[in-house]
């Protein structure tokens, strides 16, 4: 017994270093809230981070909303620094129009593979044309589409600038609707030739210890809600694009208007958990649904002071205390008038819309006359989240949010040690969360940056202390 | 009636997921895209009873959004033409298709204004159609019976509108007024041919050539001659077909329907207003072959050579 232990003792061998050492930097894929505050938290503490975004600019969803419970700032003035100091920081390396094409994992490091697309606009020579009155290469694009950060209520050109205080703050070229005229090239339109049509996609690759996953979430699209009918008004909107008529620095100037005709809307319905009751697989909206929604209400309230704001919701599904509170006050200080309905149709009539449905506390039917619908749409993981887990083997739940390994002891851990997950990725959540689980998200990315190092060390030295001096 | 088929979809662009709100409506003869935002309502309308179905548009167009549906062949005859379909969620409402549709069928209207935003910002060229009236020649003022009133007759498109004035007796008349409905007008030279006068002058933006191999065709078939919107193709007393290939305006229609591959349409040329931009020079090798484009490219760079030499310094 003893001598097949000091033989194994014996045989020990010194672990090869260069294959365990861990490699201090972090990737952070998305650069919404979640990933702009992780990415803060883990540079802040001195080591280099790698964030990756795939759109033009970072702030994600934020950036579109008007404000945010339970304080009513407005977005952006809580948003616009951190995203400029992500910029400033030299410990963060900004990738937008970014994507991860692979991740390989080899002893606790991960070896990334990121798909630069390209901006066709170099940031460096574009001066925004600051001398002239407006961007002369905007005015000459002929091709016009429906713009994304308005959630498609205002347009955009093929050559744009996502939103004026996008980060980095430079225009791009649209491949996918450009016609490729080149007006924008010629150099009487573009006096620095910023515009390069021909540049082509890049690959970076990267080594890194930890990967947070802030990827967010996406609204299911309205086919979901085909069964009210409501395809065919244009005055039923989603709750982001309410959001962006409220906004001050919104298509409107923060007065809601209809899409339709632009006139103030003086009565409105909110529908919550649209095209998810009934449907056992989309049933999930987390627990913010009810309170974005009053939200919403008060602030039309606020801004529409002669309006009517009705709430037809299945359940109020609100758990956390404030939230009671934000519903209880949308209620009884603003007025807004909350009925448990069922809807089970939504028409255009005389330029008003339609909602047919069964009030579910009295048992007889309802029907409503409103100028605007405001849908809350299920939120979905983005699809690139389901990517991600496949080809890392993270669990993922019904609706396709990869899990935790705990839901009290490990919340921003996934199963595969070393990748973290936080914010909307994870599942709804608001702001505040949001920023508590970004924040710790990081700070467990940190412990195995610097713990994990240290392990590592320890080990070596152990190997090496450790000779056999047995009595033979 | 008209039935709704709206696409709210979520189309993906560099896998950002992105809506689009057009509505996809069919009227009784016409397809309407509306695109309706705030601010800004855009409306494609396709003509179904004027599209013949020559897939210009689909070669052309940058985003791929036409595309064009089979025809329906029964007994050597046409019963249903092939006709355009519009993918909602390509069509970025740029306007080159309404440039270059050879039958007018397309147009874009933005905020009840009819516009096309390629020609607006110079983008793409307009191609060169015209038809000029000689109001000399005509005779503004002569009997009918002199000329008989043939251009308004044999039209296929019904796009000349003489006025005329009656005199006295029945079969006589006076020349009154005579105009050209731009709308309609296909261009196919058919009214400069058969005016005795030569009074009218049309300019046809495709050139090229027409070729029918009838060994190929099948017995008693008449499709190309149904779809034919020049009547350049057309079938005599005996029910054979004749080309008449100085009315073709190259389009093309009747080589999509064609069975056998027996109609060759070759477009050389694409007469056009100056060239700004690149977009043109796809569309040019699309529509017609490699040839034209190089010769296209090298006039355009021997003119950037002449202009060049002309501003050195020294020289005058």
């Amino acid at each position: 017994m003893t001598k097949s232990l000091e033989g194994k003792v014996i045989g020990n061998k010194e672990v090869k270093q260069s294959e365990s050492d861990l490699y201090k930097k972090a990737l952070v894929i998305g650069g919404g809230i979640a990933g702009i505050q992780a990415a803060l938290t883990i540079a802040n503490a001195g080591f280099p981070v790698v964030l990756v975004e795939k759109r033009p600019s970072i702030g994600g969803h934020m950036a579109q909303l008007a404000r945010i419970f339970p304080s009513m700032d407005l977005a952006t003035q809580i948003l616009t620094p951190l995203m400029n100091e992500v910029r400033n920081h030299p410990d963060i390396r900004l990738f937008t129009l970014s994507e991860v094409t692979s991740l390989k994992r080899h002893s606790g490091n991960f070896h990334i593979r990121l798909k630069r697309n390209p901006r066709l606009v170099d940031p460096g020579k574009c001066d925004l044309c600051k001398e002239r009155e407006s961007a002369q290469c905007v005015e000459v694009c002929p091709v016009t589409v429906p713009s994304e950060f308005d959630e498609g209520l205002t347009l955009r050109k093929a050559i744009y600038i996502p939103f004026p205080k996008a980060v980095p703050l430079t225009y791009t070229i649209d491949p996918d609707v450009c016609i490729s005229c080149g007006k924008c090239a010629q150099p009487e339109i573009c006096g620095p030739g910023a515009v390069n049509l021909a540049e082509e996609e890049e690959i970076v690759e990267e080594d890194v210890g930890v990967v947070i996953v802030t990827m967010g979430y996406e609204l299911c699209g309205q086919e979901n809600v085909a069964k009210y009918g409501v395809n065919e008004c244009f005055d039923v909107i989603t709750s982001l694009q309410f959001e962006r008529l409220l906004s001050p620095e919104g298509p409107t100037a923060g007065i809601p208007k209809r899409p339709s005709d632009g006139k103030v809307p003086k009565k409105i319905a909110f529908i919550h958990c649209a095209g998810s009751r009934g449907q056992s697989h989309m049933h999930h909206y987390g627990n913010i649904r009810s309170a974005y929604l009053a939200k919403q209400a008060i602030l039309f309230k606020k801004l529409v002071p002669d309006g009517e704001a009705h709430s037809l919701y299945g359940d109020v599904g609100a758990v956390r205390e404030n939230y009671k509170h934000f519903v209880k006050r949308a209620r009884e200080e603003a007025g807004v008038n909350y009925v448990q309905a069922e809807v089970s149709r939504i028409y255009e009539q005389n330029g008003k819309v339609k909602i047919l449905g069964v009030d579910s506390q009295l048992h007889k039917s309802i029907e409503m006359e409103v100028d605007m619908v405001v849908l809350a749409l299920p939120m979905i993981p983005s699809p690139s989240i389901k990517d991600l887990a496949d080809r890392m083997q993270i669990e993922v739940d019904k609706y396709g949010f990869p899990l935790e390994t705990h839901p009290e002891l490990r919340p921003v851990e996934s199963a595969t040690s070393g990748i973290f997950i936080s914010g909307c990725a994870r599942t709804p959540m608001d702001i505040q969360s949001t920023m508590a689980q970004a924040r710790s998200a990081a700070k467990r990315a940190l412990e195995v940056l610097t713990q994990m190092a240290q392990a590592r060390d320890s080990a070596k030295e152990k190997v090496e202390e450790y000779k056999p001096d047995l009595p033979h | 009636m008209w039935n709704v088929e709206l696409v709210w979809s979520q189309t993906t662009r560099r896998g950002i997921g992105v809506k689009r709100g057009v509505t996809k409506r069919q009227f009784d003869d016409n397809l309407v895209l509306e695109r309706k935002t705030l601010d800004m309502c855009y409306v494609l309308t396709l003509d179904e009873h004027r599209c013949v179905g020559c897939g210009i548009c689909e070669t052309i167009c940058p985003e791929e959004a036409p595309k064009l549906s089979k025809p329906v062949v029964q007994d050597g005859r046409l019963v249903e033409k092939p006709c355009v379909d519009f993918d909602a969620d390509k069509c970025t409402f740029c306007g080159e298709c309404v440039d270059l549709c050879p039958t007018n069928a397309i147009s874009i209207e933005i905020n009840d204004e009819r516009r096309v935003p390629v020609i607006e910002v110079e983008a793409f060229p307009v191609a060169k159609k015209l038809i000029a009236i000689d109001g000399k020649k005509c005779w503004l003022g002569a009997l009918i019976a002199t000329c008989d009133v043939k251009c308004q007759k044999e039209c296929p498109t019904e796009a000349i509108d003489v006025a005329v004035e009656a005199i006295g007796k029945e079969s006589a008349g006076r020349i009154v007024d005579i105009k050209v409905l731009g709308e309609k007008c296909i261009f196919c030279k058919k009214c400069e041919h058969i005016c005795p006068e030569g009074a009218i002058h049309v300019i046809t933006p495709f050139r090229g050539s027409l070729q029918l191999d009838t060994s190929l065709c099948p017995e008693g078939c008449q499709i190309c001659a149904d779809i034919c919107p020049s009547e350049a193709i057309s079938i005599d007393e005996d029910g054979k077909l004749v080309v008449m290939e100085e009315f073709c305006i190259h389009c093309g229609a009747c080589k999509q329907v064609c069975p056998e591959k027996a109609i060759k349409v070759d477009r050389a040329q694409v007469l056009h207003t100056d060239v700004q931009s690149g977009a043109w020079v796809i569309a040019l090798e699309k529509l017609t072959s490699y040839r034209p484009l190089v010769k296209e490219m090298s006039c355009k760079s021997e003119k950037k050579r002449r202009t060049r030499v002309k501003s050195l310094p020294g020289l005058r």
